[in-house]
């Protein structure tokens, strides 16, 4: 199975605070869920941010299908086809819905523009295509994150905590968006949520301190004594 | 005159005027790291202070009092405009506050105009400061030895407030992190306007000195604070040593400059720095 | 804040179009160099908000270009060829030069720096305006500067005032084009969330160049009409406080829309008009001003009336 995403001893400090602890992990190029789970400060987030190109990482290279992003600007490396989005909601909050999709969708050439009306049928905006984002509710903007990735033509999506915030019915929408992109690309996804994660994820890797330290699939996590010790711990 | 002498005093001059960009890059990074504000009214307020000993020293002629009560009343303007202007409008967008200060600064310059016109004023050097002292076999002129000095003392005091106070401590937690001031429940009300007085104060000291040497104008400011942004660019925003030690420099080069390269002495200040952005972009020194 | 007001401001953009043609039938020579006076700050400032206002850039060295454009028709008019229209053409080329140095040296850092570095180059502008006397004119400037060209003759006021209308007309027109499109938007995405803007794909960098290269050339090409509507040329148009002119008419009308800069800059000129003997403090006036919209009105006259709209 080949990688997409390689992660190769990566070190990010933040003054004597060591958030990635010389940590290595692979993301295979198969369609499907691939969970990051861990307790708080584990350095998931921080790992997202160092691949995405918003954090310099003070030792180690990341790979992308083979190519070294690790200096690359974020903006970069989501043309090569990583995109992600936020834990805390970002947007052009001043911008309508359908504006927002027009910036991700201008940055790509001509032809691999996606037609946005249809975008927003497929996600269900298109009744707030002319909104303001800022004043959509919480859960209609976490689709909008999405479909913002979605019209990008990611290679690869990282979703950060995707699911913070909302109530169960946004919740189940949310999953099902999930679900749907992850039959056609990898699909790497931060959350808390472990009915979700083992509901949805091929595979599963647990962070801690910075480090990576189990993964396999959500059974062999599941039954694996280091990361019991770690949730019960807390 | 020989030749070591000329660099010699050209060396001087550029300390003295390193000294005097510093006590403007002092208010300045003071005030950015903790109210991140980008004070564009630094340099307006030395030249108000300038006004000011010479408005204290044309009805009292005491120097020494024109000296002492000048910051503290340039400290007290700064801390009426930090009240008024600037306290309303912390909770929007920094542009508004650096706005507000580029407002203070067409305010100011027309206010001097009308107070005291526009023929440049100036203090007489006082008898006591005419001498100069002997060293190595140089004469060094007793004012700028001072200023030097006391440009080097508010150096030394502030790393020394900053670092090894309590009161320097809080304004080390908040450096830069204005949002999280609060929520660490330190008095950031009070805490700004002691900082925006403070950097006042020091601007208002570096005017009252400079008044003895060199004239005032209005508009004055509008010159000045060009270079102290070009210490603070070349230092790194919020770095007080960067900042002190590049205003050392640039004062030094320009000093140079306008004695062996008059026709581009400018645009050589402007090449360093414009090669230092290059290179180092958050600064020699890196910002703090 | 909506970016939709399209209807409204088409109708009053053509409105001032209408008026400003108008204009001269009044036959007062007062009213038509004001008129003209209007026109150009008008660029002045929408150029300016197009950093201002839309990419979220505050310029303290928009004067450069502005006193850029001014002294390139200047000096090319009187030293290399004397014509009107071609020092128009060359006055823009130059701007677009002056604006891509410009950009490459400010456009890469942070907003702070931008505005600082911005400061800083529009004084080293002026500082050579006043140092190279032999070729500026120094502190005095240039005056005397000729209307009448090969190509074209500018004698007349009213000619002058029609020419300047001309040009007003089709480089608004063309701001007004590039804030409905695409390109619009994405440099008002800049303003709306800069940090933002690389995850969807796009160099921050790039855009702001785009922005501000068109910003630059029109200012330019506002400053070589000044040039020509008075005559002359002097350094303090250079000088960084002069960028408090376009701010302040951005302010008062409203920054967020594309005839904000338009209406604050109509009241502007009324203000110095009507207020002329306070021409030698129109910094405190500025200053004030500015600090009453600061305080009070953020987005400008025209969020006050839709405010006010959406109550009634």
């Amino acid at each position: 199975m080949e990688e997409i995403l390689r992660v190769e001893k990566v070190v990010k400090k933040f003054g004597e605070f060591v958030a990635l602890n010389n940590i290595s992990l692979s993301i295979y190029d198969q369609k499907g869920v691939t969970a990051i789970i861990g307790p708080n400060g584990a350095g998931k987030t921080t790992l997202i941010n160092v691949i995405t190109g918003r954090l310099r990482p003070d030792a180690g290279k990341i790979f992308f299908e083979g190519r070294d992003i690790t200096s690359l600007p974020p903006h970069k490396i989501v043309q090569l086809g990583i995109v992600r989005t936020f834990q805390v909601i970002n947007l052009f909050s001043e911008l309508t819905v359908y504006q927002n999709l027009n910036v991700a969708n201008l940055s790509k050439p001509r032809t691999l523009r996606k037609d946005l009306h249809e975008v927003m049928e497929l996600f269900g905006l298109d009744k707030y295509r002319d909104i303001e984002v800022a004043k959509l509710p919480h859960g209609i903007q976490r689709i909008v994150q999405i479909a913002v990735a979605f019209t990008l033509s990611p290679k690869l999506l990282l979703l950060d905590e995707p699911l913070a915030g909302l109530n169960i019915d946004e919740k189940t929408r949310i999953v099902n968006v999930v679900k749907d992109l992850a039959k056609n690309i990898p699909v790497v996804l931060i959350e808390h949520d472990l009915h979700v994660v083992f509901d949805i994820s091929n595979r599963i890797v647990v962070m801690h301190r910075g480090e990576v330290i189990a993964e396999g699939t959500p059974d062999e996590v599941y039954r694996n004594p280091v990361v019991k010790e770690i949730y019960i711990g807390l | 005159m020989d030749v070591l002498s000329v660099i010699f005093s050209q060396l001087l001059i550029g300390l003295y005027r390193g000294s005097i960009y510093w006590l403007i890059a002092a208010g300045l990074t003071l005030i950015f790291g903790v109210l991140r504000v980008v004070n564009f009214a630094q340099a307006t307020l030395l030249v108000l202070g300038g006004y000011t000993a010479y408005a204290i020293y044309q009805a009292t002629s005491n120097w020494v009092l024109a000296l002492v009560m000048t910051p503290l009343l340039v400290g007290a303007i700064g801390l009426a405009i930090e009240v008024t202007l600037l306290k309303p409008i912390y909770k929007i967008d920094n542009t508004y506050q650096l706005l507000m200060t580029f407002a203070v600064v067409l305010i100011l310059n027309d206010v001097t105009k009308v107070i005291w016109g526009k023929a440049p004023v100036s203090i007489p050097l006082p008898d006591m400061l005419k001498g100069s002292v002997k060293l190595s076999g140089f004469n060094i002129s007793l004012y700028i030895l001072i200023v030097i000095l006391i440009g080097f003392l508010i150096f030394i005091s502030v790393i020394y407030i900053i670092n090894r106070t309590m009161w320097g401590l809080r304004v080390r937690a908040i450096w830069r992190k204005r949002e999280i001031a609060e929520a660490l429940g330190i008095k950031t009300t009070t805490l700004y306007s002691a900082v925006f007085f403070l950097g006042s104060l020091f601007s208002g000291l570096g005017g009252a000195l400079m008044a003895m040497f060199s004239p005032m104008v209005p508009g004055l400011g509008d010159y000045l604070i060009v270079y102290a942004f070009i210490v603070t660019v070349i230092a790194g925003l919020g770095n007080l040593l960067g900042a002190y030690i590049s205003s050392i420099i640039i004062g030094v080069l320009e000093s140079v400059f306008t004695y062996y390269l008059p026709e581009i002495d400018l645009l050589l200040i402007y090449l360093i720095m414009a090669v230092v952005l290059l290179i180092k972009p958050q600064g020699i020194f890196g910002e703090r | 804040m909506n970016w939709r007001v399209k209807q409204p401001e088409t109708v009053l953009l053509f409105s001032v179009y209408i008026l400003t043609a108008l204009l001269p039938l009044t036959s007062d020579p007062y009213y038509i160099y004001l008129g003209a006076l209007f026109m150009i700050i008008s660029l002045f400032s929408i150029s300016y908000n197009i950093l201002f206002g839309n990419a979220g850039l505050l310029s303290f060295g928009h004067a450069l270009f502005f006193a850029g454009g001014a002294y390139t028709y200047a000096l090319f008019t009187i030293n290399v060829l004397k014509d009107p229209l071609l020092g128009l053409f060359v006055s823009i080329l130059i701007s677009l030069l002056l604006s891509l140095v410009i950009g490459v040296l400010t456009l890469r850092h942070t907003k702070i720096y931008f505005s600082m570095l911005t400061l800083a180059f529009g004084m080293l502008f002026y500082a050579l305006l006043i140092k190279w006397r032999d070729i500026t004119g120094g502190s005095d400037g240039l005056s005397g500067l000729s209307r009448s060209g090969i190509l074209i003759n500018l004698s007349n006021p009213v000619a002058r005032y029609y020419f300047i209308f001309l040009v007003f007309l089709v480089t608004s027109l063309f701001l007004y084009y590039i804030h409905r499109s695409q390109l619009g938007l994405l440099i008002k995405s800049l303003g709306v969330n800069e940090d933002y803007l690389p995850y969807t794909g796009h160099s921050v960098f790039k855009i702001r160049m785009l922005a501000n290269v068109i910003a630059g050339t029109v200012a330019g090409t506002a400053g070589s009409l000044y040039a020509i509507l008075n005559g002359a040329v002097t350094p303090d148009l250079a000088y960084w406080t002069t960028n408090a002119e376009p701010l302040v008419a951005a302010l008062i009308g409203g920054p967020k829309y594309f005839v904000g800069p338009l209406l604050g800059s109509l009241i502007y000129v009324a203000i110095t008009a009507y207020a002329a003997k306070i021409a030698d403090l129109w910094q405190f006036v500025l200053g004030t001003i500015l600090v009453a919209l600061i305080l009070g009105s953020r987005g400008g006259l025209i969020e006050l009336v839709r405010r006010i709209w959406k109550r009634s």
